[in-house]
């Protein structure tokens, strides 16, 4: 079932991304993971409810935003 | 002392429209140049790579620029690349591009690399033809590295990729993946051609920093990774004859010092 999940993950045009954390515990799916948008955060729900509507779908994935960087390395 | 700009895995869509330009104004002020490390975009849409492109244009630096393995899923790869062009971003692969940062020449050597494992756990040119297929492919563009590498007649020498050219960098990431994260294959090709530093992404749950055998400065720079819109680093220039010539070892040929086509900002 988490391949299925994960396949139709990659697959959707609104996901593509084959980074989303997976598990199925007691007829509920968690997910998790971070995804850059909230239409993103969205359509992973929609496309894990569409898949396996008798399930529960736990969306615990994180929103990210990267802020610019405050340091640098010095390499060498 | 050069400032080297670099992220990787964007991972760009329809919806990403003013998510990263708020984090490059300053970015001018702070680096010479900013390398891009594959996966520009979602699923290889050149429209997700235009929206990319509008967040880029203008930096008032140069950009260059890898495709990963999400860029070539629409068999689109040509015109995204064209869509990074069309605003000034160098995309490689197989090939070098050389900017002049005041006095100093910066080499980039690009692609996107493949997968195919590492020593010990890794993929050979034995059996079906899909496998040889898959090894044939690695050995091909590590091959196209090391001779972009080589090309390079520049002060620092950059080795641009998606994939990662050694597993220090993929700690964090499951072990069953690693043949599809990356390839010993174009981290011996970085050790044979030499250079001062590797950037790579793809791998969004591995770690910064790692080195090749050679002890050759490896970073992976996956958003996801370094949790930053990019990562900045501060590189010495080598003289000629120096640290450069150090770095490559036995096996680079005084053809390494060709000269590369040279781009502005």
């Amino acid at each position: 079932m988490i391949g299925r999940i994960r396949e139709a993950l990659s697959a959707d045009p609104r996901v593509s991304d084959q980074n989303i954390e997976v598990a199925v515990v007691a007829e509920k799916v968690f997910l998790t993971g971070e995804v850059p948008t909230e239409e993103r955060w969205r359509a992973i729900t929609e496309v894990v409810v569409a898949l396996l509507p008798d399930l529960e779908v736990v969306n615990q994935i994180a929103i990210s935003g990267f802020p610019e960087p405050v340091d640098e390395e010095r390499l060498g | 002392m050069i400032r080297i700009a670099a992220t990787a895995d964007l991972h760009f869509g329809a919806d990403s429209a003013g998510t990263l330009r708020p984090h490059l104004e300053h970015l001018s002020q702070r680096a010479d140049l900013l390398l891009l490390a594959g996966d520009l975009t979602r699923r290889g849409d050149p429209d997700e790579a235009a929206v990319l492109a509008e967040e880029l244009d203008g930096l008032g630096l140069p950009v260059v620029a890898v495709l990963g393995n999400h860029d070539y899923h629409a068999g689109r790869e040509a015109e995204v690349a064209k869509r990074m062009e069309a605003i000034g971003v160098r995309v490689l692969e197989g090939d070098a591009a050389v900017i002049d940062v005041g006095s100093t020449r910066v080499g980039v050597a690009g692609v996107k690399g493949f997968g195919g494992g590492f020593a010990g756990a890794c993929a050979t040119d034995f059996g079906e033809p899909e496998i040889k297929a898959f090894v044939s492919h690695t050995r091909a563009v590590a091959t196209a590295l090391e001779a972009a590498l080589l090309s390079l007649e520049a002060d620092v020498r950059i080795a641009l990729m998606h994939y990662a050219p050694v597993k220090g960098t993929l700690l964090g990431e499951r072990l069953e993946i690693y043949p599809f994260l990356g390839s010993y294959l174009l981290g011996e090709a970085v050790d044979r051609a030499g250079a001062d530093i590797v950037f790579h992404g793809h791998a969004h749950t591995g770690t910064e920093k790692g080195v090749t055998p050679e002890g050759i400065v490896v970073r992976n720079v996956a958003q996801p990774v370094i949790r930053h819109a990019y990562n900045l680093y501060l590189a010495d220039a080598a003289p000629a004859g120096g640290a450069g010539d150090q770095a490559a070892t036995a096996g680079a040929s005084s053809s390494r010092r060709r000269t590369a086509r040279s781009i502005v900002p």
